[in-house]
């Protein structure tokens, strides 16, 4: 805009000195993909001397020979200024819009100058995570954009990351995720896995009150507004792209676990009644019954000499593979972008895998007074988990078994086979039993996604512009899971025959919204932009859901040929195996936006805005008002600021208002099947649910929530600071915002006390604050025609408090106590203080400082720390030579403690514990075992349980992404035919190296508590994308 | 153009047209709100799901691992509880022994129940007398659950006056604790109310009934040392079901008859569950015998004649097939073995609450106290006649003796019933295993009166409740 002005204002001057010797020149101009582009304005710089090109691109132009400059711009093109020199034809490339991100902001109800932005948004380019190689493309945000923490907890192909803005602000919606909105049409977050991110144009991250105050109370966690790509007028492009790339096994190393023979003299060293390892040991008194001291010592040999490597055995590395082509281009009134998909990713567990198909049209027509944009997406995907990994805390889940399975189980019998069955201390058959339990079940979810919106805007009059746009998204999953009737684990379920469970949903969501802007400009320098909005959200969902036992042993995967059900004595009635259920809830908005530009220095803008909704029962509280103001000021528009030569840029925003968080309205659900339906106003009415007793043939009824009638909406202020500024003529670019968010009416999930027969009641009592600075840089630190560098990087720092909970002072949620002066999230527990050297007992701090061994009279601290990490960000370095571009991403997280169960678990040391898992290594040395010990942990005779000795920092910095690409140039026939106009040849490696004192697996999750991890996996990727 | 026009005005009067619903939308789906408890039927349907919630499995696993019955077997996993080491936060207790919110949430669904009885809409004298016989259930349940609560986490041997909060009506609000004498005195008035309502028959005894009522006096009177109402009570019990005869005791165990039964609560596979698989899971095929968890103890093992002695038979089973198999040991708890293995309802059986077994030991035991000596061995050799073949009477030569030859009884009797460690709880007895059933040397003997005796108020209780009172011995 800056330059725009300027341009103004050479425009004026130059009117003075008009020059009488003109001279011609001619030039073509193309896109990036030598495609050439008709009606770009071709103008010498600072006059209104100009052309525009032809349908091949081709110009030509008479200058005078005072012209320094001239500028090319296009629709859906950067601008571009070219130095005029001696020659007289001039070959133009364009670039792609996304280049000019920093220009406009996509609030999704408008494109706002980025000069009259009052708010707080970052803009993340479509380039960065279109060729990541992850199903769900959440996942790829990680570290891209200050405030926003991205915590993938699952490396489960297709699995959605956990997105926080500015804090947790929420207690009761702690986990509620931003509202995503793809071309203007909410969707979802945990949908992504059937989309393709390739069709993604720019991401944009709305954090402020201002900017996120468009969507009211769906906005209060923040938003995230995606645009897909649109069709350029000119020739019609295409392109294939594709990728084949391989996920690396996880390494458990970390984890330091015994290997067998340590295992079995472990054992014996702690006499560990009922193991292997002091059983069958010589210095073991007992002889088993029917066994001899000279079999005992044959057994231990043999057991000695089995060592499996399970990593081997539970995981496999996975292939994937993407094939996609698209086309675009069009007309200057009608442009096309279509695309179709496939992408099929193996996970790193044994039947895990996500394939997805999509297809998408993107139209953008203007005829006259009027503009419509029709954007459709639909996909297919199909995700199958493993069984265990489901389960989660399982010994069926590989994840955990491979440290809890003891390396001296063979899974396999003599012919190959699984040697499963029940499974003892002396002759475990878990492994096996584990390998079989994948073999004979299945889980997998269908999804069928479909997101489409019309857009249709009338100019009434050329100030006043009426525009409607209609949305819809609905997701359809159907979910099964089958377990083989003639299996082991099969025998295990009801009815000992296998099992069937299916649900199926469908979760439709429509919006509307209709507006009437007014937008014009006084006297050159007052503009008044006013615009009225009525937006109806119509949501519903219904799903069924059945269970079938008793299956036919002959067939696999059906619940054809089950058969009937058999009853026990005096058995008269059964319980239903099928259910449904469905609900639904709207949200009804009306909002009005007033903005004035002063000569594009001043901007001062507001909203204000009535949202209801269905989702508060009490009538009362369904309505809140709201509102937003923001302020922003482009001070090199001042005149006391021309003279200065330092920035090129400088940009102070503030912006303040309330927007209220429907999302963090607390809701039950009704159980169907392996679905589930959202009972929207279930935790707010008594509600009462089905409940069965053997005793009698009358259906029972329980009451399930004692109901909270005075529930209101909570509601956020937030306060926004902002300052950009470029130097270094725009090559150093650098955005600083500090924010001030207070959450009031914040849901307190007070905890009952168990007298009232519930667990814990919604109440409006809080008030929670997250303060916070986030600073990004971008520097061109060398820009040449053949050589560049390029480095970005954002940090951010985020300080949570609760202020205030109302009547209580502090509840727990998990590990960790939610207490008033602290931050969500801090853990809370004993205080472990290693062994007693004389005992060997646990020694624990008491809550007056002092020390004991007993458990019992330990005092809780809160001292520890949170899992949500302060500090965040990432950095970029991308280096491009002539045609080959490096580019390498890091991520990190500090100040961040998360509790590590599975330490917990393999450095408990007590008889119990060593049964059921396969201890670490650090026990060897690190375990008292007699008087003078000085040992972090105690004596295998006494627990320490679960303790501060297993809060560990989970701080990480990790090598999340390195993509090298080769650019090919234009291959033609020898006729001169173009075959292909340009490609791109990439190979690429995701979560390539981290650094962290985790002692886990992966100190990167979107939870607290560390048990069963599937880490995030370590791809390799090639790519190729051709243009023809 | 006008057709374009056209079409966004229709799209604008659709959108206002469907406005003002849209922020009415109502659940549909759900029962809440004045209809739940609208009918007899709806109040019965809440009677039942009081029933469903019902649980005595946490006191016979509780007992058990607590005390000297089990001892370690294929799987060991509960170091805290078996070795006496937990704290108020202790997750084997969180995940096992939460006797807190699972009997309070029975009180406030019979209470719920109580308030909307009055004014169900009724459908003529049949509704009339199910509406007695409900208040009657809710009353005796309102009873049952407090007298739980109070074994577990009170008893005045131990060192606490205070039991629980007594629960008359539905309320989110703090309780604090209030002390045993106004605690019982309650119950007392709840159960001798029920008692005229429940049914003075054994046609359903999968509810409360009249005989239940008496036997769940007998057992308070016992705890509270009312020797004399005990004797009352149990003999009210005696006399209504007999003994049963010893051939068919056996059977007892597998549902196959309901001697000495005034109450039971129903299970099967899918309702209510496996009560055997406290102890031993289910199996996979008969060479494929469930991963026991728990086996008998030593103690428990050999304290039996195992030839005549019937509940040897009915209560323990020494499988062969185990030898086979890799097992630690051949020894199994058979109580609730349910059918056979790798069967449907394996490890399923009812959960037996009063049997006359148990009257006739309060009944001795109180006779002792209360220096009728005659009364205590005359109970004694009745039940040992019914359990042994070729009984010879013995004689109690003091209280004291008697005293201790009825608390061996108990145990032989009792096991796997959730008496044990109560049983020595009440008596401030010490909880003594052999050094074999010891998991290790420091886990053989819990003192007399050792604070572990009472449980801890759960942590999440004493954070949601600030009148909640701790435990002596531990920190919150």
């Amino acid at each position: 805009m800056r330059k725009f002005v300027t341009m103004l204002l050479c425009g004026v001057l130059a009117f003075t000195q008009v020059s009488a010797q003109n001279r011609n020149i001619k030039g073509k101009v193309t896109d990036d993909k030598s495609n050439p582009v008709a009606n770009a304005t071709i103008l010498v710089k600072g006059t209104t001397n100009g052309t525009t090109s032809a349908a091949d691109g081709s110009f030509s132009l008479s200058i005078p020979s005072t012209a320094k400059e001239l500028v090319i711009r296009s629709l859906g093109f950067g601008t571009l200024e070219l130095p005029i020199t001696a020659t007289a034809t001039y070959a133009v490339s364009l670039k792609a819009a996304s280049e000019n991100l920093e220009e406009v902001i996509v609030t999704g109800y408008s494109r706002e100058k980025r000069t009259q932005f009052s708010g707080a948004a970052s803009l993340i380019s479509g380039k960065v995570i279109e060729t990541v190689p992850v199903g769900s493309f959440d996942q790829a945000l990680q570290g891209r954009a200050p405030g926003v923490l991205v915590n993938s907890g699952s490396g489960q192909p297709g699995a959605s990351a956990t997105v926080t803005i500015r804090g947790v602000q929420s207690i009761q919606g702690a986990g509620a995720q931003p509202l995503y909105i793809l071309d203007g049409i909410p969707m979802p977050a945990g949908d992504f896995q059937t989309m393709n991110p390739n069709d993604f144009e720019s991401i944009t991250v709305l954090k402020d009150a201002n900017s996120a105050g468009l969507y009211g109370a769906r906005g209060g966690t923040g938003v995230i507004v995606i645009t897909t790509k649109k069709g350029k007028a000119g020739a019609t492009n295409f392109q294939y792209r594709s990728q084949f790339g391989v996920t690396n096994k996880p390494d458990f190393s970390a984890l330091n676990l015994m290997n067998t023979r340590e295992m079995l003299a472990y054992e014996e060293r702690e006499k560990l009644v009922g193991t292997p390892g002091w059983t069958y040991s010589p210095l073991n008194p007992a002889i088993p019954a029917g066994s001899s001291a000279a079999r005992k010592a044959v057994i231990l040999d043999s057991m000695g000499n089995i060592d499996v490597n399970y990593t081997d055995i539970f995981f496999r590395q996975g292939i994937s593979q993407t094939h996609e082509l698209n086309m675009s281009g069009g007309t200057d009134k009608t442009k096309y972008y279509m695309s179709a998909g496939y992408f099929k990713q193996e996970g790193i567990d044994l039947g895990s895998n996500l394939t997805r198909y999509t297809t998408r049209i993107n139209l953008d027509h203007v005829a006259d007074k009027l503009t419509v944009q029709f954007n459709t997406t639909a996909g297919y995907s199909i995700s199958n988990f493993a069984e265990g990994e489901v389960l989660g805390n399982s010994p069926r889940n590989p994840f955990q078994m491979t440290y809890r399975a003891k390396t001296y189980e063979n899974p396999y019998k003599a012919d190959g086979s699984l040697n499963f069955g029940t499974s003892t201390q002396l002759a475990l058959r878990q492994v096996a039993n584990l390998l079989e339990g994948i073999q004979n079940s299945q889980r997998n979810t269908d999804q069928i996604k479909l997101n489409s919106g019309l857009s249709l805007g009338y100019k009434i009059l050329p100030t006043l512009t009426l525009k409607n746009i209609f949305g819809i998204d609905v997701a359809q999953e159907t979910q099964e899971r089958y377990i083989n009737a003639n299996s082991l684990i099969g025998s295990l379920q009801t009815f000992n025959s296998g099992l069937v469970q299916e649900g199926n949903r469908t979760t439709t969501q429509l919006i509307n919204t209709t507006s009437l802007v007014f937008l014009k400009k006084f006297k050159e320098v007052h503009e008044v932009e006013a615009g009225g909005y009525f937006e109806v959200i119509r949501g519903y969902q219904k799903a069924i859901g059945l269970t079938l036992f008793n299956l036919d042993p002959r067939l696999n995967q059906t619940g054809q040929g089950a058969q009937a059900l058999p009853v026990s004595v005096g058995q008269t009635t059964y319980p239903q195996n099928a259910s449904s259920a469905r609900s639904g809830f709207g949200i009804r908005s009306f909002f009005g936006t007033l903005r004035y530009s002063y000569s594009n220095k001043y901007s001062i803008n507001g909203i204000i805005r009535r949202d209801g909704t269905s989702r508060i029962a009490n009538e009362a509280n369904r309505e809140i008002t709201t509102w937003s103001a923001g302020f922003t000021w482009n001070a090199l528009q001042e005149k006391f600021l021309k003279s200065q030569n330092i920035f090129t840029d400088l940009r102070f925003r503030v912006s303040y208002g309330i927007t209220p968080n429907i999302g963090s309205i607390a809701t039950s659900g009704y159980g169907v099947g392996l679905a589930g339906v959202t009972n929207y106003q279930g935790l707010q009415v008594p509600s009462f649910g089905t409940t069965a007793y053997a005793g009698s043939t009358i259906g029972g009824l329980a009451p399930t929530t004692p109901g909270n009638p005075n529930l209101a909406i909570e509601n956020i202020k937030k306060l926004n600071i902002g300052l950009d500024f470029n130097v270094w003529k725009n090559r150093a670019r650098f955005t600083v915002d500090v924010y001030d968010n207070r959450t009031e009416d914040l849901f307190v999930s007070q905890p009952l006390s168990g007298t009232t027969g519930f667990a814990n009641l919604n109440i409006n009592a809080g008030v929670m604050t997250n303060k916070g600075v986030e600073f990004t840089a971008a520097v061109d630190v060398v820009k040449k025609k053949d050589f560049s560098v390029n480095v970005t990087w954002n940090h951010s720092i985020n300080n949570n408090n609760i202020e205030d909970l109302g009547l209580v002072n502090e509840y727990f949620l998990g590990t960790f106590v939610i207490r008033k002066g602290i931050p969500y999230g801090s853990h809370y527990n004993y205080n472990y203080l290693g062994a007693d050297p004389a005992t060997g007992q646990p020694r624990f701090e008491t809550a007056d400082g002092k020390e004991t061994f007993d458990i019992a009279k330990a005092g809780q601290f809160a001292k520890f720390g949170t899992y949500l990490p302060k500090h965040q960000g990432g950095f970029n370095l991308e280096i491009r030579y002539r045609a080959i571009t490096i580019s390498s991403f890091f991520s990190y997280q500090y100040d961040v403690v998360r509790s590590d169960n599975t330490r917990n678990w393999i450095t408990r040391g007590t008889p119990g514990f060593h049964g059921a898992v396969r201890a670490s290594r650090e026990l060897i040395d690190g375990q008292w075992q007699k008087a003078g010990d000085i040992k972090r942990y105690q004596s295998s005779a006494f627990d320490r349980g679960f303790t501060s000795s297993d809060l560990n920092d989970a701080k990480f910095l990790r090598f999340r992404n390195l993509n090298v690409s080769y650019q090919i140039p234009q291959i033609k026939t020898n006729g001169g035919t173009v075959l292909i106009k340009s490609a791109r040849f990439y190979v690429q490696a995701q979560n390539l190296a981290i650094w962290t004192p985790w002692k886990g697996i992966d100190p990167e999750d979107n939870n607290n508590i560390s048990l069963n991890e599937y880490p995030n996996p370590k791809m390799f990727v090639m790519g190729l994308d051709i243009n023809f | 153009m006008k057709k374009n026009i056209f079409l966004l005005f229709t799209l604008f009067l659709i959108t206002l047209s469907s406005c003002k619903k849209v922020i009415e939308i109502k659940e549909t789906d759900f029962i809440g709100g004045d209809i739940a408890l609208k009918s007899v039927l709806n109040n019965e349907q809440g009677i039942i799901g009081a029933y469903a919630a019902m649980n005595v499995e946490m006191g016979i696993l509780l007992n058990s691992v607590f005390a000297d019955e089990v001892r370690v077997a294929d799987f060991y996993n509960a170091a805290t509880v078996h070795e006496w080491q937990y704290a108020s936060t202790d997750i084997g207790l969180r995940d096992n022994y939460t006797a807190f919110p699972l009997y309070y949430r029975v009180i406030d669904r019979v209470n719920r129940v109580l308030i909307a009885l009055p004014t169900a809409t009724s459908n003529g004298a049949a509704d009339d007398a199910t509406k007695l016989r409900l208040r009657g259930e809710a009353l005796f349940l309102r009873a049952f659950c407090h007298f739980e609560l109070y074994r577990f986490y009170s008893n005045t041997a131990v060192g606490t006056d205070l039991a629980l909060a007594y629960m008359e009506t539905p309320s989110l609000e703090p309780q604090a604790r209030i002390t045993v004498a106004p605690y019982f005195v309650k119950l007392k008035a709840d159960l001798a109310a029920a008692k005229l309502l429940l049914p003075n028959n054994l046609v359903d005894i999968n509810r409360a009934t009249f005989l239940a009522a008496s036997g769940l006096q007998a057992r308070i009177a016992l705890y509270l040392k009312e020797y004399n109402d005990a004797i009352t009570f149990s003999t009210e019990y005696i006399n209504g079901i007999p003994l049963s005869p010893r051939a068919s005791f056996v059977a007892l165990w597998s549902d196959l008859n309901r001697n000495e039964l005034a109450f039971k609560l129903s299970r099967t596979p899918s309702v209510g569950g496996r009560i055997g698989s406290l102890y031993r899971g289910t199996s996979a095929a008969t060479t494929n015998i469930g991963a026991i968890t728990w086996k008998p103890s030593d103690k428990l093992w050999d304290s039996y004649d195992k030839v005549n002695d019937i509940r040897f038979a009915a209560y323990l089973k020494d499988e062969p097939l185990l030898l086979t198999q890799s097992r630690s040991s051949t020894r199994l708890i058979a109580k609730y073995a349910g059918t056979g293995y790798a069967t449907a309802s394996e490890n399923v059986a009812d959960a037996k609450v009063f049997r006359t077994g148990e009257m006739y030991l309060i009944r001795a035991e109180a006779g002792a106290e209360t220096g009728n000596l005659a009364l205590a061995t005359a109970d004694l050799n009745t039940l040992r006649a019914a359990r042994i073949t070729g009984y010879v009477n013995v004689t109690l030569a003091s209280k004291d003796a008697a005293i201790t030859t009825i608390m061996d009884e108990r145990f032989k009797e009792l096991p796997f019933e959730g008496h044990r460690f109560w049983d020595l709880k009440r008596r401030n007895l010490p909880v003594t295993r052999l050094l074999v059933d010891a998991p290790n040397a420091n886990a053989a003997t819990l003192a007399a009166g050792n604070f572990r005796f009472l449980l801890p108020i759960p942590n999440p209780e004493i954070q949601a409740n600030k009148l909640m009172q701790q435990n002596p011995g531990y920190t919150n």
